[in-house]
């Protein structure tokens, strides 16, 4: 792993042990390349009361390219998140940007599931799980929701 | 502890231990009284009265010395007495600090004296014969203001390029540092190197920067050095020789500057790496120059409101990760990572 990631990781986890976001606790970071992030459901919303896992894994290269952020343990039932646990949330691929931080990634996917009205699983589910590749960054995602 | 050694403690209460024994009520009260007693003279008593005797003197002495140089001189003096900084005021009205290590008691051989002035590396250690037994502070003080002297003229020229320009390096000048890297726009720097003896002199100097551009300030430079004028401003004087005004610092980052707290720190950092200096593995390898490790962000945001700093490393290989930047001719044109405004940059 080079410095340019050790160092920017080594201050966001800092930053995340110190003060989270609502909602969100670091719950293991055994190293520096992958974190599981907890993140809770907003009162009010669909996710009440749930309580989900985030997978982030780090390229050699952040922040120039994206972590892979997966669901892991209990997926949400959301129609943007797969039930193999990957996400189709643009900042995560394509708009990926180094100013993004792990707590504003979470807080992002926090915001979609805040905002969603009807819980329910992709409609392409079943074949895109049969399909996918371990990591959903190796997916071409066409992001055709911007509402969500 | 044997009878002997009590009598030697209460030496000089018999007095007060007859009087406590009168009054005493009860055997129990009494054994109270004299334990306290006993405890409050021991914990009187010098542990090694000789040495605890002649320290005192000594830091009386020292005192009486700090004392006779003016109080307003005093900058700070450590908890363990170990060490005092005075402050220094000079000619150009410059603060100067001058940490100063007090010897134990019974050392006293030298002083150890750190200045911050150009040319000295380490601290100086001045031996104690030639002061007569005493710290002879008022003596360094004396020594130390003579050289401040000499190094008006260096400094008078240094903190006008401080305040006028834009000075990537150091980050922090001290006075010890008679080199500048000066920020002329469009990623170009020039690097000087001022000679503390004449400062108003053509100092050594260098161009870092992409090719084309540091070819040409190279060119126009060896023009105009022979009409070099040691009579004028330094500042003056590189401004005719490129034939350019010297920019001064960005806005945003002047007002980071006077931010408070880790903010100021935050401000300074790359926005990508989130470092100040650039990591080792990541620069050097093409010129070892500008992209060197330990390179301070020097790419910034134009957008006022955004105003961030880059690594020029760092965001380079952020514009050529992302597919929508263009590159024309040789100018890598993309987004700003925070504020999507667009930002240009060079192959570093």
């Amino acid at each position: 792993m080079s410095n340019l990631s050790t160092k920017r990781l080594t201050k966001e986890l800092a930053e995340l042990q110190k003060k989270p976001p609502g909602g969100v606790t670091l719950e293991s970071a055994d190293n520096l390349s992958q974190w599981v992030v907890k993140v809770e459901g907003a009162k009010d919303t669909l996710y009440q009361n749930e309580v989900f896992w985030l997978r982030f894994t780090f390229p050699s290269n952040y922040p120039l390219e994206s972590p892979e952020v997966v669901f892991v343990r209990n997926i949400p039932i959301h129609p943007h998140i797969y039930s193999n646990g990957h996400i189709c949330l643009s900042i995560l691929y394509d708009h990926w940007s180094p100013a993004l931080t792990i707590s504003s990634v979470c807080l992002s996917i926090l915001s979609m599931l805040s905002s969603c009205t009807n819980k329910e699983r992709p409609p392409d589910d079943s074949r895109y799980v049969a399909h996918a590749a371990k990591s959903p960054k190796q997916t071409n995602w066409a992001f055709h929701d911007d509402t969500v | 502890m044997v009878d002997g050694e009590l009598l030697e403690v209460l030496k000089g209460c018999e007095e007060v231990l007859r009087d406590r024994l009168s009054r005493s009520s009860s055997a129990e009260s009494f054994l109270t009284d004299f334990k306290d007693l006993v405890e409050s003279m021991l914990s009187a008593r010098p542990t090694s009265s000789n040495s605890t005797e002649w320290s005192g003197e000594y830091y009386a002495a020292v005192v009486e010395e700090l004392r006779a140089l003016g109080l307003h001189r005093l900058h700070d003096v450590d908890t363990d007495f170990e060490e005092v900084t005075l402050q220094i005021i000079d000619a150009g009205s410059r603060r100067h600090l001058l940490p100063i290590t007090i010897p134990r008691p019974g050392e006293l051989r030298h002083l150890t004296v750190r200045m911050d002035l150009p040319g000295r590396t380490g601290p100086a250690k001045i031996p104690v014969s030639r002061t007569g037994g005493r710290l002879g502070l008022a003596e360094v003080v004396q020594a130390f203001e003579k050289t401040l002297e000499e190094f008006q003229p260096l400094w008078d020229q240094l903190d006008d390029l401080d305040v006028n320009t834009w000075i990537v390096e150091p980050d922090q000048p001290r006075r010890s540092h008679t080199y500048r890297r000066i920020a002329l726009g469009n990623n170009l720097y020039l690097q000087i190197d001022i000679d503390p003896t004449s400062p108003l002199a053509p100092p050594a100097y260098k161009f870092l920067g992409a090719d084309r551009a540091a070819a040409k300030c190279r060119e126009t430079a060896r023009k105009n050095i022979g009409a070099w004028d040691a009579t004028n401003l330094l500042r003056k004087n590189i401004e005719s020789l490129l034939e350019m005004t010297l920019p001064s610092r960005p806005m945003t980052d002047a007002s980071q500057r006077s931010a408070l707290g880790s903010h100021e720190m935050e401000g300074k950092e790359c926005g990508i790496c989130y470092s100040r200096q650039l990591p080792i593995d990541l620069g050097g390898d093409i010129d070892g120059e500008v992209n060197g490790s330990g390179a301070v962000p020097d790419q910034v945001c134009r957008n006022g409101s955004c105003g961030k700093l880059f690594h020029h490393r760092c965001l380079y290989e952020w514009l050529r990760s992302v597919p929508a930047t263009r590159v024309v001719f040789g100018a890598w044109h993309g987004s700003c990572p925070y504020c999507s405004a667009v930002i240009t940059t060079t192959k570093p």
